[in-house]
């Protein structure tokens, strides 16, 4: 069975979505709270460079991939060398 | 009709001519503990990794599936941890208990969807009890607060807050002082009614007023 590696990119791109929707509660609920002191908008803000910096690794890691390309479940689970 | 604050206004809810005696949350270790799981989560990817190519002499293809699936999964795993650790973090920060001169407001915070907000009027607090267990506890004072209340809760805790013994002599006095008030109030209501009889009456006595 061939697979697509934009699969993979769909599967991450919605876990993003979920992650970003939690992260807006968070803040949310601080705000409207009335504790959005300056020590949580530090939380923020390090939370905030902290996401930026993981996306930024996964895309500069991942730039050389072809998506469009397949493979073959089978063929890996066969032929994949792992360290045990 | 807009409120207008003759205090300083420090968290939503509070009235117009009510005084914050403290702001409480859990003491600085608590939150400490969920920095040093934040950093031994961000670690141990790492040393799986150096385990992994300088020990095992491993490598995964830079193209393949399985190169994908783990930048892809360590992506997912730093996101994680940090949005755990923030998530925490926000927990810590909006569990409070404030004192004021009229009441207490017990806030929790339970998960991301869950708020739990209970209040006392200072009036009702019956015992307050304060605990220190163990050499941390100790050391770093700090411990938790147990009132004891004639309201519908029985009874509130201050969970892990510092300073506990100096937190409950402040809701003592704050309780002795709302209670010496409200007994000062009804005396200077009780002379009120008693002075306004006297002239009504002194009124009646002289027909010319």
């Amino acid at each position: 069975m061939d697979i697509p590696y934009y699969i993979f990119a769909i599967i991450y791109i919605i876990i993003l979505v979920l992650y970003f929707a939690f992260v807006f509660f968070s803040v949310y609920h601080m705000i409207r709270f009335g504790f959005y002191d300056f020590v949580a908008k530090l939380h923020t803000a390090l939370l905030a460079s902290v996401v930026a910096v993981v996306l930024i690794f996964t895309m500069l890691f991942l730039r050389d991939i072809q998506w469009a390309e397949t493979f073959s479940v089978l063929d890996n689970l066969t032929t994949v060398e792992l360290p045990f | 009709m807009e409120e207008h604050y003759t205090v300083q206004r420090l968290f939503p809810g509070q009235r117009p001519n009510e005084h914050v005696i403290i702001i409480l949350r859990r003491h600085w270790t608590i939150w400490f503990n969920y920095i040093a799981q934040l950093v031994l989560f961000n670690i141990l990817p790492i040393a799986a990794l150096i385990f992994l190519y300088y020990v095992l002499d491993w490598s995964p293809s830079p193209e393949g599936p399985i190169y994908i699936g783990l930048v892809l999964l360590l992506s997912m795993y730093y996101l994680g941890a940090w949005l755990m650790y923030f998530h925490s973090f926000v927990d810590y920060r909006l569990d409070t208990w404030i004192l004021t001169d009229q009441r207490i407001i017990n806030t929790e915070q339970q998960g991301l969807f869950d708020r739990i907000i209970s209040e006392l009027n200072i009036e009702k607090v019956q015992d307050v009890t304060s605990e220190i267990h163990g050499h941390a506890q100790t050391f770093l004072d700090f411990g938790n607060v147990y009132i004891q209340t004639a309201g519908e809760k029985q009874r509130f805790i201050f969970q892990h807050v510092p300073h506990p013994e100096e937190v409950s002599r402040l809701v003592i006095r704050a309780h002795e002082s709302a209670i010496r008030n409200q007994h000062m109030e009804l005396y200077l209501a009780a002379n009120k009614a008693e002075r306004d009889q006297q002239i009504e009456q002194k009124h009646n006595a002289t027909p010319n007023g």
